[in-house]
């Protein structure tokens, strides 16, 4: 959906993605293609906030450390039990050199995302900020069976932080 | 944008007095721990708080940052709840909570996740105001410390708790060690022979208020909080990009919103993580940013080891103590730089005529960068 300088997007992992960067690729893809320019510029920033991240894959690396030993656990997924990793992973997707922030907890993070949107954005360090809610279904600890949604706001002609903001909390708040 | 008070909980001390002592006489924290040889890690060494009161649960954490906060509070003599944000920095939140369920235990992940730190301490104290927590993994720190600045400048927060904390996380050891990060004996920041990063724990914080709000409450503010520089290499999941080109538009960015120049700078505390990659790139981007030997270096983590999200709060504490007593911290362990590196490492504490500024840097998995003025009153 666009709204201008505004577009949402919302994505729900797939049983079938059980690796996590099947996941976060599929999610990359979603955000790039409900976004109207070619590419994104090297001035867009990442918010993520997420109740959640890290959590499978902290548990998943220790009781591999108890089955294996810690000398012998599998260290792949280790960047994975860091909540940054989905933030700092879409980065590299898309090609976002800008402020890559991570907020742990849920809307109660809006405040704090759109104070920093706007002083990014006097700082002249974004020219796009794509703002993520992450959420995976921690009851059964299974990564693929979580969502995520969120906003892209393009900032340049036509922009107005306040209202596209506004328009990005309810979109948050709504769903 | 003022300090005006600091509380820590580290490997080296657990006041800020004990810590910047045993920082400038060079100590080192690294010892070995019967319990990781025990439990079949092989890297045994690491840097802990020793203080047999706090437990190792999945309170640890929480108790370490409530500790160190309740030093800051009690040094800015503060007396109000109000408008008080908590703005916490962490990487891997209580990890015995995660130990715990991975053994079948019951698992409550409001308990676990970084929230709990800044819940705990709003709950504690009874603050009423808003909460943060960055998951910016070892940038935390700087994170959650220019965003407390920024939503004191906005007016959002009357005043900040600003800071980092990670307990000991066998975890994040298993990851460190079977990635081959890990140093089987010393952390060497910048060092020819270095050969890998230290695990440590701890918490820190700082207050922060309005230089005038600072004033009217007759307490001393301690330095200046400057702006915050960010930026993302986008390149690797683990590995920074070599050519420390984000780093340095993070140093660049701090230095550009700040309003100075590098020349402005007399010290900074580098990442210094002692990582053949991000120890390199780190020096490249100095060097590009602040000239070749230009500038005073140290790397704090071959003496605290890396506390994770606390490092870049820690680490600002001692760059408020060094602003303080004009003394560039000594880089304990390093013993030869690399020919290339083209940077100036304190291996001695240095004493200055004069500190304006320092440079607080750290950087993290997946290329996030982060570089924190910090300034003189």
């Amino acid at each position: 959906m666009k709204s201008e300088n505004l577009y949402f997007f919302q994505h729900n992992f797939s049983e079938t993605e059980i690796d996590a960067a099947d996941i976060f690729g599929g999610l990359a893809d979603v955000i790039s293609s409900c976004y109207s320019n070619d590419a994104f510029p090297a001035k867009t920033a990442i918010y993520l906030f997420t109740p959640d991240a890290g959590v499978y894959h902290s548990i998943g690396l220790w009781e591999n450390a108890l089955e294996h030993g810690p000398d012998f656990a599998n260290p792949r997924n280790f960047p994975w039990t860091l909540a940054s990793c989905p933030a700092s992973f879409l980065a590299r997707n898309l090609n976002a050199h800008g402020p890559n922030t991570t907020l742990i907890g849920g809307i109660e993070n809006l405040p704090q995302i759109e104070e920093w949107l706007q002083l990014h954005a006097a700082q002249e360090l974004i020219e796009v900020a794509i703002v993520v809610y992450l959420q995976n279904n921690t009851n059964i600890l299974n990564p693929s069976s979580g969502f995520c949604r969120g906003g892209i706001i393009s900032i340049g002609a036509g922009f107005d932080l306040n209202s596209n903001f506004e328009e990005l909390r309810n979109f948050f708040l709504d769903n | 944008m003022v300090v005006s008070g600091m509380g820590v909980m580290t490997p080296l001390g657990n006041t800020v007095e004990q810590l910047w002592q045993n920082i400038i006489q060079q100590k080192c924290a690294a010892k070995h721990w019967d319990d990781l040889e025990t439990q079949g890690f092989r890297t045994t060494i690491a840097c802990r708080v020793m203080d047999p009161s706090i437990p190792n649960d999945g309170t640890r954490g929480q108790i370490m940052a409530l500790r160190a906060v309740q030093q800051a509070l009690t040094q800015a003599n503060i007396a109000i709840n109000r408008d008080v944000g908590v703005f916490v920095g962490t990487t891997m939140g209580e990890s015995f909570a995660f130990e715990e369920a991975a053994s079948g235990k019951s698992f409550d992940i409001s308990k676990a996740t970084g929230n709990v730190f800044a819940k705990t301490i709003q709950k504690h104290f009874n603050f009423e105001g808003p909460t943060a927590a960055f998951g910016t993994a070892c940038a935390a720190g700087n994170y959650a410390i220019g965003a407390a600045a920024q939503a004191v400048r906005s007016g959002r927060v009357k005043l900040a708790i600003a800071g980092g904390v990670d307990p000991f996380s066998r975890i994040a050891m298993v990851g460190f060690s079977r990635s081959r990060a890990m140093t089987p004996d010393f952390c060497r920041p910048f060092d020819l022979n270095r050969k890998g990063m230290q695990l440590g724990e701890g918490a820190a914080f700082l207050i922060l208020e309005t230089y005038e709000n600072a004033l009217k409450r007759h307490t001393t503010p301690l330095a200046i909080i400057g702006e915050l520089g960010l930026s993302c290499d986008a390149y690797h999941h683990t590995k920074p990009h070599e050519n420390g080109f984000e780093m340095g538009q993070a140093m660049q960015n701090a230095l550009k919103a700040t309003g100075i120049n590098s020349k402005q700078v007399n010290w900074i505390c580098a990442h210094g993580s002692g990582t053949m990659a991000s120890d390199a790139a780190e020096a490249l981007a100095i060097k590009n940013i602040f000239g070749e030997r230009n500038t005073w270096v140290s790397g704090l983590k071959g003496a605290l080891g890396h506390s994770l999200g606390a490092a870049t709060a820690m680490e600002a504490v001692i760059c408020v103590k060094s602003l303080l007593h004009k003394t560039v911290p000594p880089t304990v362990n390093h013993l030869e730089l690399p020919s290339d590196f083209g940077i100036k490492i304190a291996v001695e504490p240095i004493i200055m005529e004069n500190m304006d500024w320092v440079l607080n840097c750290g950087y993290a998995f997946g290329g996030i960068n982060s570089a924190l003025l910090i300034g003189k009153v």
